[in-house]
């Protein structure tokens, strides 16, 4: 019996091998394949998208409500760490260098969608190419993070449902009714008490800060309460 | 086949080599500098996802390549696990502790996440990556060393081995008398079923994982995946934890590690628990087990209640 | 749990033991001062210590709101324990404050902080999510309020910075933030155990009453850090973003159209901070967390988040030696937040130094000797002298650093000062907020309390709305038979027509008695335990609003269910204000509260009221009801009637259900409210009321 045993292993063994080495050379091009035909279009070209935020650090009055609807209407509950915009502040600084808003510029080119090795953080082209993260598809990287040019990152790594996330100009809020997106309503620029923040369809000069970060006092009481306009 | 030296001294340089590769690639490196600088670091599934059909390619080749010895006598012991067992072993059991170790720090269900930083979750995946590479290698060296070898049918549950476990088992508790053996436990044979399936649900998954890091793939399909590749994690590490248990642990095991490691478990240790492997090694027809004394003590008080009734 | 977080942090700082408290155990309290009183009650049992005994308990309390998207009810946290200020008696009593670390301290999973106990040398403790540790705060104690905050967030970054993304854990991944800590800290006169010494959290939040930063020297606590990454959970999301979208449409200021709103700050009044500056210095409004209206600012030229009597102590000096406001008066209000000075102590500090100077009988080598430089008077080199001389307890710092009421004692002045007024210490030793001859609600709200009240809701729409239109001849938002109305309507369940009525006559009786009682039980269960901003809330005449009625009545018990899913109507969260209200007069009656004590300083009866007690009042016009008709009158001169008041504290006691001999709450009334233990504690004591 161990001798039948030994006989079958070396039949099967030579014709394995000859087969071995034919799979081998499929494997080996087939390994290869994917990097030969699979063009990276996704980086090559992305759309524009259709929508943008900007903001004027000169009125924000650092009540963070910004941060609090945001987290509210996407995660359905209050977390600074989780929301697409963020406002630092250091009270013992002078005006203006005080408060701080960073917010998600949707850049032209983004980094983070070229970083996603999954493809989880694309231009949506059925939200108007907004860039945003399916969390589906999210493996936990944090490649996008690291992309993200600005400082701080604008991708969030949300730490409770462990995938990144960014600003999607509102368009998948479960917790809010409103139709948001580059076509509807921002939670944070509908709740922001002093209009500090806007969206435009009118896409920023993508060079420095100064096209996000704008000035939106001039056409309001602003000046007529005696704060500054310029 | 390497000797158990010469497999030992290549694991542990290719984990070696690995760990610092993986290592090296998770340091960020500013690649477009504007505002405060993108930054990225090599993951490794993307860049260099080619080396794993490579490592299924090496795997069938070992399996089909590698030589089978025979069980022997020699000195009062006899060949339990051969060079080729030990490296499709070993390799299979540390690359399985690595993937699941560094599935654990990157968290999935309801396990949290230990690591915090891009650098240390990219060092995690990048380790992930080196033991699906060795792991891959390992499953597909002993997949193919089963077939070529026809060895199919002795590794899947046979139709009495699910009373064969119980009795064996029972008979630790002294509460059943234990049957005859062979090399391989009944148990571990129904135990193979659940081994194929936790990991070749695991391998298959994870091959949808890692393919989407090549080819768009729709959300809902990575969305299932991804919960059924941590799924079978869950069963993986239950398995694992049983194995180890069931053959490093509990005493009567402790000559099945040792021979996992140098190949050879005491003649008499295989007359008394594979007494079917050692008939067949030797010749000689063994008695029937005894029951465990507990049970012959229970047996005779029922006899006799029967008699005295 | 919705709104709430669940646990509540438990520091025995003489044991250096950390335990935690379920927030479910005080739940029914509601938040805030509510459960801190509760919290109280059960660990410490001898209530008659001293405030800087260790056995006191402070609790620093939260509510189910704190850190959310409810406007002007997300920033605020509430301070509460033994008090030093109060005169004769350190009453237990609370203060509160702005600001981020309510928000932050529910953000890192706490609904509180209890400390007991004393440390045996100054620490201060630091909280990152679950990890709460004990540091040493020797290198901390003898800096300011601003340098101990910024050496403090160095450390909490462990050299991260700030700026960018911080981890809050060093390996696991519990989250990650790019805001600073939140810190609560005292400075140089509350390490001395002062009873001017003041909380202070970021650079002009204070819980400036009760003494608590000397409370805090005495346990060796320097200061409380805590950050947090973690989630509120909100009962109704889409509920609450609704609704605080419908008090910006309806009720919130609009900086398109702002509606004329005079003399008003709350809901819906502008941002705030703007009149104070020195021309041409750039600023912008201010607010705590969560926050719709900011009323502080920050500067270019400093003084920042300082935007009421830590402006108001000394803007009037400084226009009047300049001839506008300047830097001067914004270094003054830097020096005495970093100081952890109570603002209100300097404010009528110097009106009675002033008094006292212009008299001549204070002075170099006068019969008070103090050195101060008077000619100074509106330079920052004042106050810089007069906070250095309190910090080292020289010349005249030597007396005031004892709190003034103390310090009149020393000096030989108490009953004089407080006869004629130069020293207006109107209630228990605190300053003169507001004047309890025209606006009695405040003043009475004050003496059934244990300091002065800081209740602005009255306020805001009888007195300042008022008098401002009565002073510039402008025309009033709603005439004061509308405004009677609209205060019975809100004030349910104890509505009466005639609440409103400030007359002569009218406020020694009944319905001003109802008032007050509404107003004790609102202000204890909405504005101090669920902690709605006085600042916004109570909201009684509206400019925005249909009829301007404002949202009181109807805003706070929808966002309480929107967060927390709770079903509660107004009339119940009332009810919960008087059981809050009557645990409190149940302590005070174990400290020894009699109705005997409960008595104004002598210039409230003995001469006319009128504007110089404090550097900000205006001549009084309030609502009257004279002759069967509403007016607003001017109720310059008056003063009160001392056996009147004692009827109508009569009147009070009864419609509270106290015994109207002692004052104290009897036990029908708490066993009422479920408070049988609270009953008969007080009976062993010999405290109940018959």
């Amino acid at each position: 019996m161990a001798d039948r045993k030994r006989n079958s292993k070396e039949y099967s063994r030579r014709s394995f091998l000859k087969m071995a080495s034919g799979t081998a050379v499929g494997l080996a091009f087939g390994g290869f394949l994917p990097r030969l035909i699979n063009v990276d279009d996704h980086a090559l070209i992305i759309p524009a998208s259709e929508g943008y935020i900007l903001v004027d650090t000169k009125k924000c009055g650092g009540c963070v409500s910004c941060m609090l609807a945001c987290s509210l209407v996407h995660e359905g509950k209050e977390n600074l760490s989780l929301s697409r915009i963020q406002v630092l502040q250091n009270s013992f600084e002078k005006y203006p260098n005080d408060i701080s808003q960073e917010q998600c510029k949707q850049c032209t080119f983004p980094a983070c969608a070229e970083a996603c090795p999954t493809k989880a953080l694309t231009a949506d082209p059925t939200k108007g190419h907004v860039r945003l993260v399916d969390s589906r598809k999210c493996i936990g990287c944090m490649q996008c993070i690291q992309a993200c040019p600005q400082q701080p990152a604008r991708i969030q790594w949300n730490h409770e449902a462990r995938h990144s996330q960014k600003c999607d100009l509102c368009s998948v809020t479960p917790y809010w009714e409103e139709k948001g997106g580059p076509d509807g309503k921002q939670a944070c620029v509908a709740v922001c008490p002093f209009n500090a923040i806007k969206f435009t369809k009118e896409i920023p000069t993508q060079v420095g800060d100064f096209g996000y970060k704008v000035n939106l006092r001039k056409h309001d009481a602003w000046g007529a309460l005696g704060l500054p306009t310029d | 086949m390497p000797k158990r030296s010469s497999s030992t001294i290549i694991l542990l340089a290719v984990f070696a080599i690995g760990i610092f590769l993986a290592y090296e690639a998770s340091q960020p490196y500013l690649y477009r500098a504007a505002f405060a600088g993108s930054y990225k670091y090599n993951l490794l599934f993307t860049n260099y996802g080619w080396l794993i059909p490579i490592a299924v390619f090496l795997g069938i080749f070992a399996g089909a390549a590698a030589k089978r010895k025979e069980a022997e006598i020699v000195d009062g012991k006899v060949l339990r696990h051969d060079e080729t067992a030990f490296l499709i072993h070993w390799s299979h059991a540390v690359s399985c502790v690595l993937l699941l170790i560094t599935g654990v720090y990157l968290g999935f269900l309801f396990i949290p996440r230990l690591v915090n930083t891009p650098q240390m979750v990219g060092f995690m995946i990048n380790l992930h990556f080196i033991g699906v590479l060795v792991f891959m290698f390992s499953v597909t060296m002993h997949v193919t060393d089963v077939l070529v070898g026809g060895k199919l049918k002795e590794h899947l549950p046979a139709d009495h081995d699910l009373g064969d476990a119980i009795a064996h088992y029972g008979a630790k508790l002294g509460l059943a008398t234990p049957k005859k053996e062979g090399k391989f436990l009944a148990s571990e044979r129904l135990s193979y079923p659940l081994w194929v399936l936790s990991v070749g649900l695991v391998i298959l998954t994870g091959v949808v994982k890692v393919s989407a890091h090549y080819w768009n793939l729709p959300a809902g399909l990575m969305k299932v995946t991804t919960l059924f590749h941590d799924l079978a994690a869950i069963l993986v590490l239950a398995n694992l934890a049983a194995h180890v248990f069931l053959s490093s642990i509990v005493p009567w095991s402790w000559p099945l590690i040792k021979s996992m490691i140098n190949g050879y478990v005491p003649l008499e240790y295989a007359k008394h628990h594979h007494a079917l492997w050692y008939e067949e090694l030797t010749g000689e027809i063994l008695p029937d087990p005894e029951p465990p004394a507990k049970k012959r003590n229970k047996d005779q008080q029922k006899e006799t209640t029967t008699a005295q009734a | 749990m919705y709104g709430y977080v669940g646990k509540i942090l438990r520091v025995n700082l003489t044991t250096r033991k950390i335990s935690t408290i379920n927030t479910e155990d005080y739940k029914e309290w509601g938040g805030g001062h509510g459960m801190g009183s509760a919290i109280f009650w059960d660990l410490c049992p001898d209530k008659t210590v001293d405030g800087r005994d260790p056995r006191n308990v402070i609790t620093i309390m939260t509510s189910p709101l704190s850190g959310t998207l409810v406007p002007a009810a997300s920033g605020r946290t509430e301070v509460q324990g033994i008090g030093i200020q109060g005169h004769p008696i350190g009453w237990y009593t609370r203060s509160n404050f702005g600001g981020r670390f309510g928000a932050q301290l529910k953000y890192a999973g706490w609904d509180g902080i209890v400390l007991e106990g004393r440390a045996d040398k100054p620490v201060w403790i630091d909280i990152r999510n679950g990890n709460v540790k004990i540091r040493d705060g020797g290198h901390l104690w003898g800096l300011d309020t601003w340098a101990t905050q910024e050496e403090i967030w160095q450390e909490v970054s462990d050299g991260q910075g700030f700026g960018n993304w911080v981890e809050i854990d060093s390996w696991r991944d519990r989250g990650r933030t790019t805001q600073r800590p939140a810190v609560l800290t005292i400075g140089r006169v509350g390490e001395l155990q002062s009873p001017l010494g003041c909380l202070i959290h970021d650079a002009g939040n204070g819980a400036g009453q009760g003494g608590f930063g000397g409370v805090f020297g005495s346990k060796n606590l320097k200061a409380i850090s805590v950050i947090g990454t973690g989630s509120i959970d909100i009962a109704h999301p889409a509920m609450l973003m609704n609704a605080r979208l419908w008090t910006r449409e309806k009720y919130g200021f609009n900086v398109e159209a702002p509606a004329a709103d005079v003399g008003s700050f709350n809901f819906p009044a502008g941002p705030g901070a703007t009149p104070y500056l020195p021309p041409g210095i750039g600023q912008r409004p201010q607010g705590c967390t969560g926050c719709h209206k900011m009323c502080r600012g920050r500067s270019a030229g400093g003084g920042n988040e300082s935007h009421c009597v830590d402006y108001l102590f000394y803007n009037n000096y400084d226009a009047a030696k300049h001839g506008q406001i300047t830097h001067h008066l914004l270094q003054a209000a830097d020096l005495v937040q970093k100081a952890g000075i109570n603002v209100y102590q300097m404010q009528t500090g110097l009106i009675w130094l002033n008094h006292l100077y212009q008299q001549g009988i204070l002075g170099p080598g006068k019969q008070i000797d103090c050195d101060l430089p008077f000619d100074q008077l509106g330079d920052y080199v004042f106050v810089e002298r007069m906070v250095e001389q309190i910090e080292k307890q020289e010349g005249i710092g030597k007396y005031l650093f004892k709190g003034l009421a103390q310090a009149a004692i020393d000096l030989g002045r108490y009953e004089q000062d407080l006869r004629s007024g130069i020293l207006p210490l109107q209630e228990w030793g605190y300053s003169h907020h507001y004047d309890a001859r025209t606006e009695v609600e405040w003043g009475y709200g004050s003496l059934l309390g244990s300091r002065d009240c800081n209740d602005h809701d009255f306020n805001v729409c009888c007195y300042w709305t008022p008098s401002i239109c009565a002073l510039f001849g402008a025309e009033f938002p709603v005439s004061a038979a509308e405004l009677a109305a609209i205060i019975a309507e809100k004030c349910v369940p104890y509505s009466d027509p005639l609440m409103a009525d400030y007359s002569d006559e009218g406020i020694y009786k009944e319905p001003m008695a109802k008032l007050v009682q509404w107003h004790r039980h609102y202000s204890n269960y909405y504005k101090q335990s669920l902690l709605f901003c006085d600042w916004a809330y109570a909201d009684f005449v509206n400019p925005y609003a249909e009829g301007k009625k404002g949202l009181t009545g109807e805003a706070e018990p929808k966002f309480f269910t929107a967060v927390t899913g709770i079903e509660q109507s107004f009339e119940e969260g009332i009810e919960i204000g008087r059981k809050i209200w009557n645990l409190d007069r149940a302590i005070w009656a174990l400290q020894g509260r009699h109705r005997d004590q409960e008595v104004f300083a002598d210039y409230i009866y003995e001469v006319g009221a009128q504007p110089g007690y404090t550097t900000y009042e205006i001549p009084y016009v309030m609502p009257v009801y004279e002759n069967g008709q509403w007016q607003y009158k001017a109720l310059s001169g008056r003063t009160l009637d001392r056996q009147k008041v004692e009827d109508w504290k009569t009147i009070y006691y009864k419609l509270e259900g106290w015994d109207p001999n002692t004052g104290r709450p009897t036990r029908r009334t708490l066993e009422g409210l479920g408070l049988k233990e609270v009953a008969d504690e007080l009976e062993k004591n010999g405290k109940l009321g018959a």
